[in-house]
């Protein structure tokens, strides 16, 4: 098949690299989840930060946890792809 | 030149730093500064599972994540290898109006996508969204 010739000529470092950057956009994409999801159960974390800085008080506390927690998966994926993170960003192939 | 390398990494860690310990402390000390970690971090997260359904919403975040970063690897890494081996001065053009599309902002996109969304009917199902995403 032509698709599995060209996948073995494509660097894994630049993969990886588009991987990270490529899920982090995504992860903290708002403005579009925002628009297009309109039912209060279909939200995503940004989402779910913005609605609890909405009420009358904010707990700062809790908020920062809730950020803390949204933080992980983008530092799981780039710790996990890390390595060659610098080549792959930029183009640079052995 | 050390020096300068710290002052950026330190301002680059701070607010991550910062992040971890207000996870831990009450609203009040937050707001007032404070610096070591206290000890709310299980009264924030009881706070937090009782406010909102978060680990439903992190899945849906999850799915939408996943979904528009293969999907856009698997377009977008075939269209540059296609672009890459094969030039001729039509491709070359239309390389050219790809690039352009990614000069545009979002924003600008967004009302038309919306109506090509409510057209098909396509709202409140995260699977189909990550297809229209244009953060490539």
């Amino acid at each position: 098949m032509m698709f599995r010739q060209s996948a073995k000529s494509f660097p894994l470092e630049i993969i990886e690299a588009a991987t990270t950057i490529s899920f982090m956009n995504a992860w903290n994409n708002y403005l579009w989840p925002r628009v297009i999801l309109t039912k209060s159960t279909a939200q995503t974390m940004p989402m779910m930060i913005s609605s609890l800085t909405s009420g009358y008080h904010t707990d700062y506390g809790m908020l920062m946890l809730a950020v803390f927690i949204t933080t992980l998966p983008t530092a799981v994926v780039f710790f996990i792809l890390q390595k060659n993170f610098a080549e792959g960003i930029t183009g640079v192939i052995k | 030149m050390y020096a300068f390398l710290i002052l950026c990494s330190v301002i680059s860690i701070f607010p991550l730093l910062w992040m971890v310990i207000a996870a831990t402390n009450r609203s009040v000390d937050v707001i007032a500064g404070k610096l070591t970690i206290g000890a709310n971090l299980v009264q924030n997260y009881h706070n937090l599972m009782a406010s909102q359904d978060v680990w439903h919403f992190f899945l849906n975040s999850g799915k939408y994540a996943v979904l528009t970063t293969v999907l856009s690897l698997l377009v977008s890494s075939l269209a540059g290898y296609a672009f890459e081996i094969y030039h001729d001065k039509i491709k070359d053009f239309l390389f050219m109006l790809i690039l352009m599309t990614m000069m545009l902002p979002f924003v600008a996109l967004m009302v038309p996508l919306f109506q090509m969304f409510s057209k098909a009917r396509l709202f409140a199902s995260v699977h189909f969204h990550a297809a229209a995403d244009y953060d490539v």
